[in-house]
This record gives structure tokens, sequence and C-alpha cells, in this order.
């Protein structure tokens, strides 16, 4: 299991109080929020590329120390992030770069290569340089290439971001199944509908802060839908009452 | 004037706010470049006031020589300005603007190198603002000096809108000629057209702005240069007005056309043994290799070691040996930190994936390292094997150690700049420049001293690479993002 705790991380104009957040084997954690709620602060210091001022990572009860090799060696074998930027090696072709993260990460499994690019139907591409793939296309190379190393844990920034209405539901089946076989996975997302059928657990934060974290058969308990908009508009409800009156009052008034 | 408020509004907000964002989170290594810059502008300024001699020349040799300074600055720093920023004009928003907008072509491309002119003038001003110094200092202004002043300032867009003119035509010819090496030909075009017309301009004084010099007298004289300068610069314009939207049409169908373009494969499984050290060198090979930075680096070697060439045939012995030290001294140090200050910003753009890749943060570093010094290594026994000893006849010593560590600790330094600084095509130019500069103060000082030759090995050879690596293994190559 892997826990960030962050008690704070200041910021000038923003910050990040008492987040708590569990990724357990086996499940799939939402990550939801408004833009700069702090969602991406939170996957980049679990990864310990933020330091946080107050706080910790740990992994299996065991503290991270970002400072010492010895003591995240183990955290970087079994972890993988796919972010929302759009980063790869431009001058590699695919298959080239699939390679790169093989030799690198010593695996070797062509066979779940060739499958992963047949699945996300990219075989055409993969001699091609990379900088001259559609935005979309690279967004599956770099699915690909985490998902090759079998991760025992992977966060995803919006997987959805530049994919096709095919790969969308296709990576939902992927993510289903990873989930299924033991992985923790770690979704921030901004696409509620796709998040829907996914969650396992569902951490909610508004401006730096946790303003739901539950289980999703808690959920569907106390708000009584599956329905994760339904569900979301009711946790932010004094926000939503606050806009929907603004622009009943403003629009009429500059129409 | 649409294109103009574009560049303001695109490039113009970008660099302030890129100028603004660096000096605030460096505020010490910013005033440390404003310092140096300054001080070496006020040492040149000095100098060359000093240097100037006003009892021995006429005030016609002068105004001549500084002409052919300033169409020979002017043309130099614009050529190398229109090569670096040659792929700004494949931004979305210029293609948004052209294919969208239906914007002239040859406002996008106004738009386009607005900026670019602009740097090209202020280097223009750093260097040419002594010359004009003098003048105004040591001799008697007349009409006469000031309309041939006017005439130089006026010539420059003339000499810009020129070698743009030469950009396009080698891009066309180079398209029309071969499509799968068409990079490295509009390389070569560039470099040979460029180089006649720096020759044409430089040597033979077949330049309409002259003529006034020679036409000393008379107000239609001053009438019939300027006419003829104006109506220079208008078929400039129009023959750019004429090439953009072939250009542009070009360039993009191009960038389309570059998804289609397929690359032998490298086979990176066969790598798998290799030591990691061998990796990250091949590795740092290819990008070097596919994205054409070593044909930049080869450009400005070949460009370098034909102004030497072309010196020591045109000019006298005196004359060469000062543009030989300038070339070797700065043009050099050019040459080899090109293509490696780019290396910060990279790591920066690829850093989560080098991140999941488990890299060794020193061997990451020292194989760059070693590819870098081999070649600049290698650049070194070109210029001093090559263009000095075989072609000019300058002895340069190959043995002297002192030469390697240098090229080592400017490899390293320019590294760590790259990393402290991260570049992007626009201000690669600018960087490159005040790396030079500083370098250049750094050494003055350090040579002034006189200090024993082995405390001298020591700071090039162990401090300063020491520092850079510390530094760099700390602040930016760290855990948890490399081992």
């Amino acid at each position: 299991m892997i826990e960030i705790n962050i008690i704070q991380k200041k910021y000038p104009d923003f910050s990040i109080e008492d987040v708590s957040l569990s990724v357990f084997p086996g499940e799939i954690t939402l990550l939801l929020g408004h833009n700069g709620s702090g969602k991406t602060t939170i996957i980049r210091s679990l990864l310990g590329l933020v330091h946080l001022d107050l706080g910790n990572i740990k992994l299996d009860n065991i503290e991270i120390n970002f400072q010492n090799y010895n003591s995240y060696k183990k955290f970087k074998s079994d972890i993988r992030f796919i972010p929302d930027e759009d980063v790869l090696f431009d001058y590699l072709t695919p298959v080239e770069y699939f390679q790169l993260v093989t030799i690198s990460n010593n695996i070797d499994s062509p066979d779940f290569l060739d499958f992963l690019i047949n699945v996300f139907d990219i075989s055409k591409y993969t001699k091609q340089l990379i900088s001259t793939l559609s935005h979309g296309n690279r967004k599956k190379v770099q699915i690909i290439g985490q998902i090759l190393c079998k991760p025992k844990y992977l966060i995803i920034d919006e997987p959805t971001n530049g994919l096709d209405p095919d790969m969308i539901i296709i990576l939902k089946q992927i993510i289903l199944k990873l989930r299924d076989l033991g992985t923790g996975i770690l979704i921030s997302t901004h696409d509620l509908r796709f998040a829907e059928n996914l969650m396992n657990n569902v951490t909610i934060i508004r401006n730096g802060k946790i303003i739901l974290q539950d289980k999703s058969d808690n959920l569907l308990k106390e708000y009584r839908t599956c329905n994760l908009e339904d569900i979301y508009k009711k946790i932010n409800n004094d926000y939503y009452n606050f806009i929907e009156e603004l622009i009943e009052n403003e629009m009429v008034k500059h129409s | 004037m649409k294109w103009l408020s574009i560049a303001r509004k695109l490039d113009g907000k970008q660099l302030r706010e890129n100028l603004i964002s660096t000096f605030i989170r460096n505020k010490m290594i910013g005033l440390l470049v404003l310092l140096s810059v300054t001080s070496i502008y006020a040492l040149y300024i000095l100098l060359t006031i000093k240097g100037a001699n006003p009892s021995n020349q006429s005030i016609n040799d002068v105004l001549y020589r500084a002409g052919i300074m300033s169409i020979g600055t002017f043309s130099f720093i614009s050529i190398i300005f229109v090569f670096f920023t040659r792929n700004k004009l494949l931004t979305s928003r210029y293609k948004h603007f052209f294919s969208s907008l239906s914007m002239p072509s040859v406002e996008i491309i106004l738009a386009n190198y607005y900026y670019v002119f602009i740097f090209s003038l202020l280097f223009y001003c750093f260097v040419m603002i002594p010359v004009f110094l003098v003048i105004i200092f040591f001799y008697e202004i007349t009409f006469f000096i000031m309309f041939c002043m006017f005439l130089m300032w006026l010539s420059l867009p003339l000499l810009f809108f020129l070698i743009l003119n030469v950009w396009i035509a080698s891009y066309l010819i180079a398209v029309r000629l071969n499509n799968n090496f068409r990079n490295s030909i509009v390389t070569i075009l560039f470099i040979i057209f460029s180089f006649v017309l720096i020759s044409i301009n430089l040597f033979s004084g077949n330049y309409f702005s002259l003529l006034s010099l020679y036409l000393n007298s008379g107000f239609v004289n001053y009438i019939v240069s300027l006419l003829l300068l104006i109506i220079y610069i208008s078929l400039n314009f129009w023959g750019l007005n004429r090439l953009s939207s072939i250009y542009l049409g070009n360039l993009f169908k191009e960038k389309l056309e570059d998804g289609f373009i397929k690359y032998k494969s490298v086979n990176i499984s066969k790598w798998r043994n290799d030591p990691q050290l061998l990796i990250q060198i091949k590795l740092e090979l290819l990008r070097l290799y596919r994205t054409n930075l070593y044909i930049e680096q080869f450009f400005i070697v070949i460009f370098l070691g034909l102004i030497i060439v072309a010196s020591y045939k045109v000019l006298n012995f005196e004359n060469f040996i000062s543009i030989y030290n300038l070339v070797f001294q700065f043009g050099m140090i050019e040459a080899m930190i090109i293509v490696l200050i780019s290396l910060g910003s990279e790591f920066f753009k690829t850093k989560f994936l080098i991140y999941s890749m488990n890299w060794n943060g020193y061997i990451y570093l020292f194989g760059r390292f070693l590819l870098y010094s081999v070649t600049n290594i290698c650049i070194y026994l070109l210029f001093a094997l090559g263009v000095s000893t075989i072609i000019t006849g300058v002895n340069v010593d190959l043995l002297t150690s002192f030469q390697y560590i240098r090229i080592i600790s400017i490899t390293i330094l320019a590294i760590t700049i790259g990393f402290v600084w991260p570049v992007q095509e626009f201000n690669r130019l600018i960087l490159i420049l005040v790396f030079i500069f500083c370098y250049g103060i750094i050494e003055l000082i350090i040579f002034n001293f006189n200090l024993p030759f082995s405390l001298i090995n020591f700071l090039y050879g162990i401090l300063i690479p020491f520092i850079c690596v510390l530094v760099l293994k700390k602040k930016f190559l760290k855990g948890p993002i490399t081992k």
C-alpha cells in the first residue's frame, strides 16, 4: 500500500493541508477536483518530485526518504507514472522507445509489447519518429511505455486527454484488468463519466483540502446513486448554488 | 501593421515574461551576467577609443572602414540569428495565421523575424557604437559624415531582407533537389550563399550605400545614393513578398509530410548487455543525429573555417591575425557549446521519463560530458591542425595540455549553464553570447593576475569541473529523478 500524508505544503498563493491518501493493491483510487485544487501537487509529492513542508510518503508502512537511494529504490521499481504532460523522447520511434524502457528497467516481454501495440492500434506508426505523431498517438505511446513494465502501482494523470472514444473504452478495460490482476491504481481526472465504473475509493479535493473521501460502496449507500456527476454536484452544493444564482442574475442583466 | 502587433503580443510578451522570471528566479546570476556584460562593454569602448589614431587617418578612410565593418558585422549576426531561429515558424500559431486568418505570407514572415531583426540590431549596436563614438569624438561632424552614418543604419534592413531572401531561396532550391536530405542541403546552400553575400559586400565594396563616399560632393549625389538604397531595399522586399507565400506553403506542407518519413530503426534491444555509460552515449548520439543538432554544429565550424580562410586570402597579415585570434578565442567556443548548452532543457523536458528509466545521474552526465568533450577536442584539432597549420601556416602547439584542459572546463561549464538557465529556440543564441562574454572576462581576470601555471591548471582542470558536477548532481540530477 502507498500512503501520502500531507500535513502542509505551502506556496505563495496556495496551500495544501491535511490531505491523506492511500492506494491499495488491486484497487482504484480516484482523485477528483477542480483546476488548481492541488491534484497535480499531490501526485508529484507522492512521486517525491515536490518536497513537502510537513508530511511523508509510505510504501507498505515504511517511510520513504527521497534523499537516500536505498530508501526509494523499491518504491521506484514498484511505481509507474503516466503524466498529463506530453513528454516523450521525440527523437526515437515508438518501438525504439519501448525497447529503451525494457532494457532500462531490465524487463523482457516482447509478446506483451506486441499485444499492447495491437490493442492500442499504433502498429502503423511504430517506425515513425515520436515527434511526428499526433497528440493521441503520443498519449498511447506514453501509456504503453508504462504498462509494459507491469507495475505494482500505476499513477495516471488525466488518462483520457487526447484519446479517441475507442481508445477511452479500451483503456478503461485495460485499467480494470490491471486492477483485477492486483495493480494498485491512482487516477486523477476531470472526466467523470470515464471514472464512474472504475472507482473503488474516491477523494475529492477543493482548494487544497479534502471535502470527500470514501469507498464507492459507502457512497452508493449515502447518496443512493452511482452517478459520479450527481455525487460531485452534491458535495460541491454550495459552490454550484452560488454559480447558478450568479448565472441567473448576471446573464439576465447583461443580455 | 497587423504583423507588428502580432510580433509584439506573441514574441514580445513571451520575451518579457522569460526575462522577468529568469531574473527573479536567479537574481545573483542575473546580476553577475549584467555586471560582466557591462564591464566587458566598457572595456571594449575604452580600448576602441584608445586605439583610434585620428592624426594618421582621413575621415574618408575611417568612414569606409566603418562601412565595411558595419556591413560585415550585421550580415554575420543576422545570418547566424536567421539560421538558429529557422524552426520558430513551425509553431502551430504561425500555421494558424497562415491557414485560418488568411494573413499575407510576407506579414507572417515579418512578424516571425521582427524580434530576430531587433536582436541583430542590438548586437550590431553593441559592436558598432564605439566605432561611431570615435568618429564623433575625433572628427568634425559635417553633413556628409552624418549622411554616411545615416546610410549605414538605413542599409541594415536591406541586408536583413537580403539574408531572408537567401535563406528562403536556399530552402526552396533544397526542396526541389532532394527531399530526404533537405535539412543538410539547405544548410550547405545557405553557407555558400551567405559566404558569397558577405564576400561581395565586404571585399569588393560593391555596395550602394558606399557610393556616397566616392561621390563626396553635392546635394544631388546624396539624393542619388539615398534613392539607390531605397530602390535596393524595395527590390529586396518585393523579392521577399514574392517568395514568402511559396516558402510558407512548402514549409507547412513539409510539416505534414514529415509524418510519413520512416526512419531506419535502431535495435535498442541489442544494447541490453552494454554498460550504462555506452547506452547513454549512444542515446545522445541518436538525439544529436536525428534532431540535426550536429548539422548546426557542422554549419558553425565550416562557417568559421571559411571566415579564417577568406580573411587569410583577402586581408593583410596584421588584420588577418586579429580576425584569426577573435575566431579562435570566441568563435570556436561558440561552435563548441552551441549543441551542449541545450542539454539542460532536454533534461527538464523529459524528466518524468528519466524518472521512470531508473538511470544513474552521474552516468547520465558523464556519458554526455565524454561525448561532448571528444567532439570539442575534434573541433579544436580541426581548427588548430586543419585551418591554422595547413591552410594559413599559423603554428599551433597541439601538445599543450592546457588547451585540452580548457576545452574540458568549457564543456562542463556550458552544460551547467544550460541546466541553470534552460534554453529555448529563442534565447539560445543570447545565452551563448552571454556565456562567451562572461567566459572572456573570467579568462581576462585569471591571466591578468599572472598566476602560477599549476594553479591555472588546477582551476580549469579540477576546481571548475568539480564545482559544476557538484551543482548538477545536487541541484538537478538528484534523486528520485535519477539514482
